[in-house]
């Protein structure tokens, strides 16, 4: 009886002192974490070269990379009321700079550049035989119809590239042809 | 220690030969695989000769059509300005309403003697150019590479609109003689017209079948029906097709752009 009463006693007088100790040390760490957040607003300047240094500064703060897809899109908006025909290398250095610093992957790069600054389509896929895609031919020439849109926004509206749009509107159509007949023929050979 | 010296110079061998063996791959390369893009040849000489000889059977078709369509359709002019197409018995009527019929079935006659030799030529064409298709775009491009394919070149003068067949292909013919730029989207083209001529002919070939039936049965003698106006009208627009339009598509590619080149195209 006195045996347990003490080992109570004892067990009381250890454990509580440190339960103290942590529930203290949990919430300062709280505190700390309450106090320290990161600032990820969208890019406001009107000229693009001033957005896009406000877009890296946000973007180099680690917690603000999950928000690149709305600056970006938030730069091609700016972009399109700062029409200048060095626009493309700004966007190339911007998505350059972002694979650079791992908040975008090489590819992604290559396809957000290509798809708004580039005549070549990025919804044609790159593997496997044309006949082999032929079953999905409507998803792709759907996709190449939203692309071309995006490259008027980008060639026409963002870098006034008349030429390199009409080229990329010719070629559309060239190959709405082409994937046709191909598919066709792939169709006829089975 | 023999082992280990033996076992290296096997390691060697099979490493000199797996080199030697990429590098004469690589120097028997085509440069278009090592670049990417298939090199084609879509166009070989059959195709071309049955391009060629479709535009002539067209052509021999449309001139014996022409005389007999144009005095068809004097004679319905003839016919309605008479008032005879409000069922008059009237024998100059008559006598209309017969040399009509007689016009339309020279025409049918026509068309049933060559549609079959243009058909043939046409799937003939159709065929070659599928095969061609299938292989090269279809089975040895992907999808991307196609875009390769097209290069910066504009586009050849064309006849815009719809004009006669002869004439569509011998312009086919003149554009594939002359390797005009780019042969991939014209070949594509060359396909699909002649797929869509071949299915006009089928149709047109069972429409006659069945006209000749009825004209047989005596139905047809003595009135201008609207079917034969139609099937006037239906031959007029795709053998004959509409006034010409000659122009240059509008090209995207001659000018020069800003010459910025980024490491991020494809």
């Amino acid at each position: 009886m006195e045996a347990t009463a003490m080992f109570r006693h004892i067990h009381i007088k250890n454990v509580l002192p440190v339960t103290l100790i942590a529930l203290c040390m949990l919430s300062t760490a709280c505190a700390q974490t309450s106090i320290v957040r990161s600032n990820c607003d969208l890019p406001s300047s009107n000229r693009l070269n001033a957005a896009i240094a406000e877009a890296q500064a946000t973007l180099a703060q680690r917690d603000c990379a999950a928000r690149f897809d709305d600056i970006f899109d938030r730069l091609i908006y700016i972009a399109q009321n700062d029409t200048d025909t060095n626009n493309r290398r700004e966007f190339s250095d911007f998505l350059n700079w972002s694979r650079d610093q791992n908040l975008i992957n090489t590819r992604q790069a290559k396809d957000l550049y290509t798809r708004y600054f580039s005549h070549k389509f990025v919804s044609l896929p790159r593997d496997y035989q044309t006949c082999t895609h032929c079953r999905e031919i409507g998803t792709i020439t759907r996709a190449m119809k939203a692309e071309l849109v995006s490259k008027q926004t980008g060639l026409l509206k963002i870098c006034g590239e008349r030429d390199l749009y009409a080229r990329a509107a010719a070629e559309y159509e060239d190959l709405q042809i082409i994937l046709e007949a191909t598919c066709k023929a792939c169709q006829n050979g089975e | 220690m023999e082992e280990n010296i033996v076992k290296t110079r096997r390691t060697g061998c099979i490493i000199s030969g797996i080199v030697g063996a990429v590098v004469l791959l690589a120097f028997h390369m085509p440069a278009n695989a090592q670049t990417g893009a298939p090199q084609l040849k879509l166009f070989p000489r059959d195709v071309t000769e049955m391009l060629k000889e479709t535009g002539e059977t067209a052509r021999a078709m449309e001139n014996s059509l022409r005389g007999v369509i144009a005095s068809f359709e004097n004679q319905t002019t003839l016919f309605s300005q008479s008032g005879c197409d409000a069922g008059s018995d009237d024998p100059g009527c008559v006598q209309i309403a017969e040399q009509i019929a007689q016009n339309y079935q020279k025409m049918l006659d026509i068309m049933q003697e060559n549609l079959p030799r243009m058909k043939r030529t046409i799937d003939a064409t159709s065929t070659g150019l599928a095969s061609r298709l299938r292989s090269q775009l279809g089975k040895n491009a992907t999808p991307a590479q196609l875009q390769e394919i097209l290069g910066p070149e504009s586009q050849p003068d064309v006849t815009k609109g719809r004009f006669s067949l002869s004439k569509r292909f011998a312009q086919y013919y003149r554009l594939i003689s002359s390797q005009q730029q780019p042969l991939p989207t014209l070949a594509a083209e060359i396909y699909l017209d002649t797929s869509s001529v071949s299915q006009w002919i089928d149709l047109m070939e069972a429409e006659i079948g069945r006209q000749q039936t009825i004209i047989e049965l005596g139905r047809m003698y003595g009135s201008v029906t609207p079917e034969m106006v139609k099937m006037v009208d239906n031959v007029k627009s795709i053998i004959f097709g509409e006034d010409e339009v000659r122009g240059t598509v509008p090209a995207g590619p001659a000018a020069e752009f800003n010459t910025f080149e980024s490491n991020l195209e494809y």
